[in-house]
């Protein structure tokens, strides 16, 4: 469905993703795992188009999304579901997702896709009227998905939905995630939360320092011993263990 | 000093002060949208009411069209005026250093300006209608009937721009970008376009208030100096960005300008309206209605 295939993303001098490709397949849950830094974010906004790729191709169902503007990426359904949640903070959780779902192809979905928001979130239905900045986080990243599901994505791209939230919480989110698979959605979810995220990819690709080093099912990656040592403190080396 | 504290007089100066308030808040509208959404500071928004200024007074003095039916050619004229400008001049500096807007904006100013100088002379122009001597009695205070139509009208815009800001599609996109514009692209907004038309709403809203206030007032090449002034005075009073608080602070102006001119002498008036501006500065400089600095 979405692929990226040998892209390059350049700051000046600096690669950030290098030579990178994958596969995300309809229906499939797509890990990116990495430490800080190692261009997770980077491929996400190249997919959204708000970063353009040095080099390499960028496909969504046969489209070129390297030669649309990033409004027209989200038009064709490749939803972003940013980090840091990126709400409009002044306006009510409604208003935030009436926002998500302004463009043509989303509107006529609006009723329903109201429907099958507040079934996912009852608490928004409840809180749809306070001003998104007086939400706790967890609610506020709740509505960070919602707002994204609101534009009838076919592809949602997740930027670190865990990030600031406390565990119980990010149990909550990691079971959305794996709720909206089930309802057929496809999504490529990015994460340096190495081990919940991979118990619920499918395929999951290990990044570091811009460059693929281990890809898989979610499985395969998680009982790697190179996967243990580097991200989830189990190795024989613990004192490199990061995250 | 002569001081003047009659009843009669301070009444008829605070109707007039509410109804030049009304018409400051009128004129301020567009600049506090322009900054509240796109945090441009636009210098020329006085040369733009001095353009629609200009325009109404051709329609009404050349073109022998009432003053009211004029606003269904200065409205769409000043939107696509501003829409021109983003174009040519604002657009492409839109992520330039402040400094650099301001340079820009007050140029253009400077060149509309001169440009009414060079076609239409420096002479004050007024236009004299059959409204001109249409005044209310109400007791012993006397209100111009052109001044009551400019307040009506701008609560009426106040009210339109806040309904259409709140409710439709568009005013929540233009919103969603003041607000976050990466956050407004993610959600498939084009925020470019968007700011293309606040830009050219906020010009649109002086086509409005050009049309109601030639029946009263005068055009000149730089009658948009004074009146800029007074926009950014307004602005900064209610809260920049903040729609109620503009018209608010055009009330405040208003009545300070005529209670001013009622009390002391002269041109001492002028000083107490700016005397009340710094202490705002001074005590509430996020402005009369904002409950958060941003």
């Amino acid at each position: 469905m979405l692929n990226v295939k040998n892209m390059v993303v350049k700051y000046g001098m600096f690669r950030a993703v290098d030579d990178v490709s994958i596969d995300v397949g309809e229906g499939q849950i797509v890990g990116i795992v990495g430490a800080n830094g190692a261009g997770k974010s980077t491929m996400i906004n190249t997919v959204s188009g708000m970063t353009k790729p040095t080099s390499g191709t960028l496909t969504f169902e046969g489209m070129d999304l390297t030669k649309m503007s990033a409004h027209a990426i989200v038009r064709a359904g490749v939803v972003q579901v940013p980090e840091g949640r990126r709400l409009f903070p002044d306006m009510t959780v409604y208003e935030n997702l009436l926002v998500g779902s302004a463009h043509k192809r989303a509107k006529g979905e609006r009723s329903e896709n109201f429907d099958k928001v507040f079934t996912l979130f009852p608490r928004l239905k409840e809180r749809e009227s306070q001003v998104a900045r007086t939400l706790s986080g967890g609610e506020q990243q709740m509505i960070a998905v919602a707002r994204a599901l609101m534009s009838s994505p076919r592809i949602l791209l997740m930027d670190e939905p865990s990030l600031g939230l406390a565990p119980i919480v990010i149990q909550e989110i990691f079971k959305v995630v794996q709720q909206l698979r089930d309802l057929g959605l496809t999504i490529l979810l990015v994460e340096q939360n190495v081990h919940h995220c991979l118990l619920i990819s499918d395929y999951a690709y290990v990044l570091e320092t811009g460059q693929l080093v281990l890809e898989g099912t979610g499985k395969e990656v998680l009982e790697n011993p190179m996967t243990k040592a580097a991200y989830l403190g189990m190795g024989v080396q613990e004192e490199s263990a990061s995250n | 000093m002569n001081l003047n504290f009659s009843g009669a007089v301070l009444s008829q100066a605070v109707a007039s002060g509410i109804m030049l308030g009304g018409l400051f808040a009128l004129m301020s509208i567009g600049l506090t949208l322009i900054w509240g959404v796109m945090k441009i500071i636009n210098f020329a928004q006085g040369e733009f009411l001095m353009v629609a200024l200009y325009l109404a007074y051709f329609l009404v003095a050349r073109g022998h069209i009432d003053p009211y039916i004029t606003i269904i050619i200065t409205v769409p004229f000043m939107f696509f005026f501003g829409i021109g400008i983003f174009r040519a001049t604002i657009s492409p500096i839109l992520k330039d250093p402040v400094m650099n807007q301001i340079m820009l904006t007050l140029g253009v100013s400077l060149i509309l300006q001169n440009l009414a100088l060079m076609l239409f002379s420096a002479n004050v122009q007024s236009v004299n209608t059959r409204y001109s001597t249409w005044n209310i009695h109400l007791g012993s205070v006397v209100i111009s009937g052109t001044q009551l139509i400019a307040l009506v009208g701008s609560v009426l815009c106040t009210l339109g721009v806040w309904y259409f800001l709140k409710t439709t599609d568009s005013g929540r996109a233009i919103r969603a970008s003041a607000q976050n514009p990466t956050a407004a692209t993610l959600m498939g907004i084009d925020v470019p376009r968007t700011y293309l038309l606040a830009f050219g709403l906020g010009s649109a809203t002086l086509g409005l208030a050009g049309s109601l206030m030639i029946p009263f007032y005068y055009t000149s090449p730089t009658v948009g100096v004074f009146l800029g002034l007074i926009m950014f005075i307004v602005v900064v009073l209610g809260g920049m960005g903040n729609l109620l608080g503009c018209f608010v602070g055009g009330l405040v102006i208003g009545l300070a300008e005529t209670v001013g001119a009622a009390v002391f002498p002269g041109s001492l008036a002028r000083v107490f309206t700016f005397s009340i501006f710094i202490i705002f500065l001074l005590f509430r400089p996020q402005g009369v209605l904002s409950k958060r600095q941003t």
